[in-house]
């Protein structure tokens, strides 16, 4: 289904939430539109009125939301994770500088990448995958469901061998193969994007006229044109503020393993990385708000201890890497 | 079969290192003949012969909503990339697309990765 129609849907959904003001749902526990459309027709005071009319309409308006709730789930395309994904991205430099100081070692990080990639299962995404440095001592690293994936100066300073630096990388394609951020979408733009998009409709929002002449000279609706700017924004807010869930984090941790031993680096190798994290403190205080978006270095290396004994420890091209490492490093540290 | 990617290669033979033969766009329609490792022989309408990577297709249509030629795609020439979305979101949020564009301007010759695969010991996967 085109993105364009599925936000008129999600845009449709939303105002249909509004009109049924008795609801007692507790959204937060309920993310998805289909779980939401099950809530709406359990409670019993969304049909429980005495107005014929407001009976009329909450019927039309509950058959609506289950419609809605059925397309609404369908997968988006690779293009629409990639054109959602852009503007995230676009999000991410407006907040953070890219630093283009060391072209050759970016370059570098973009060649593990590929290692990395060609020997996943899902090789090609619509344009491919990109690194690039943020220009920050902050530790943080981001990827976007486009295939960019940012590292900071700060966490690169952390890493002591190439096979560290696969280990970032490895984790952020994790994140991406799994669809981490599609998913992270699909959960917070039911529960608040939409709402507050379907608000702004009711209420004529300032906002929307602002950018009147811009939509119309694109033919864009302005309910699609917000709950697509919604839409990126709550992701990169997902992304820069609040982060993955906890066993997002784990799975992403779970299949980097995977991804490395794949390509030939060494898994142990994001055990080392994570080691190295406490790395963001000077002086006892944090450079980093990376505690606000990843679970604890100690517990994150807890989950992988099991999975990691599978591992062969053995990796003897190791020190073939070692060299390359140190020169390229010396580009950027 | 869809192409699921924005340009993917058909190559002589099922393998990256063979020689290419043309780039088909995201949305493509192909007919596969054969499967092997994890390459699919194609064959297109304008009878495009080849053999792509079967992580760039799906049974699934996909139709790219990419503009057509027509004047918002002169306008928005020199892009790497556009959809009427993205550039009304441009406009709105004064964001730099460019700095995107360059990002994924990036580019490697198959050899470049495969040397620095080879010199690093590591595995080559779908570059064999």
């Amino acid at each position: 289904m085109k993105l364009l129609k599925k936000l008129q849907i999600a845009a449709l959904l939303s105002s249909s939430l509004l009109f049924s003001s008795c609801l007692l749902l507790d959204l937060d526990i309920v993310p998805d539109f289909m779980d939401i459309t099950e809530a709406i027709l359990s409670d019993s005071d969304a049909l429980d009125y005495d107005n014929s009319e407001n009976k009329t309409a909450r019927v039309v308006m509950t058959q609506k939301i289950i419609q809605t709730a059925k397309d609404a789930t369908a997968e988006y395309s690779s293009e629409d994770e990639y054109e959602i994904g852009r503007s995230v991205s676009a999000s991410v430099v407006n907040q953070f500088e890219i630093y283009t100081d060391a072209p050759d070692f970016t370059r570098y990080l973009n060649k593990i990448c590929q290692t990395i990639v060609e020997n996943s299962d899902a090789p090609n995404l619509y344009n491919g995958y990109h690194v690039a440095i943020i220009d920050s001592d902050e530790i943080n690293a981001l990827s976007s469901p486009s295939g960019h994936i940012f590292i900071s100066r700060g966490l690169i300073n952390c890493s002591d061998s190439e096979d560290t630096l696969a280990a970032i990388i490895a984790h952020e394609i994790a994140h991406i193969q799994l669809k981490h951020g599609i998913k992270a979408i699909k959960t917070s733009r039911t529960v608040s994007s939409a709402l507050d998009i379907g608000r702004d409709m009711l209420n004529n929002s300032s906002k929307v006229k602002k950018f009147k002449n811009t939509l119309s000279r694109f033919e864009i609706e302005e309910d699609i044109f917000n709950d697509f700017a919604s839409t990126v924004s709550s992701l990169a807010d997902t992304l820069i503020n609040s982060g993955f869930s906890k066993e997002q984090e784990y799975e992403a941790d779970e299949l980097a393993l995977s991804l490395l031993a794949d390509a030939g680096y060494d898994p142990t190798a994001l055990i080392e990385m994570l080691k190295q994290l406490p790395c963001d403190k000077i002086d006892g205080e944090l450079l980093s708000g990376w505690d606000k978006t990843h679970p604890k270095p100690k517990e994150r290396i807890l989950n992988v201890q099991i999975s990691i004994s599978s591992y062969s420890p053995f990796n003897p091209g190791k020190k073939y890497r070692g060299k390359r490492y140190n020169n390229e490093i010396r580009g950027i540290k | 079969m869809y192409v699921t990617v924005k340009d993917a290669p058909v190559n002589e033979k099922a393998s990256a290192s063979s020689g290419l033969v043309a780039k088909l766009e995201y949305g493509t329609q192909v007919n596969v003949s054969q499967h092997k490792n994890k390459w699919c022989r194609i064959e297109t309408d304008d009878g495009i012969n080849g053999w792509v990577s079967e992580k760039s297709l799906s049974s699934k249509k996909v139709a790219s909503k990419k503009v057509s030629a027509d004047a918002k795609e002169i306008a928005l020439a020199g892009k790497g990339w556009s959809s009427p979305l993205e550039e009304a979101y441009s406009e709105a949020s004064g964001f730099n697309f460019e700095l995107i564009d360059q990002l994924e301007n990036d580019s490697f010759q198959q050899e470049e990765i495969i040397e620095f695969i080879v010199e690093g010991k590591l595995n080559l996967g779908g570059l064999k």
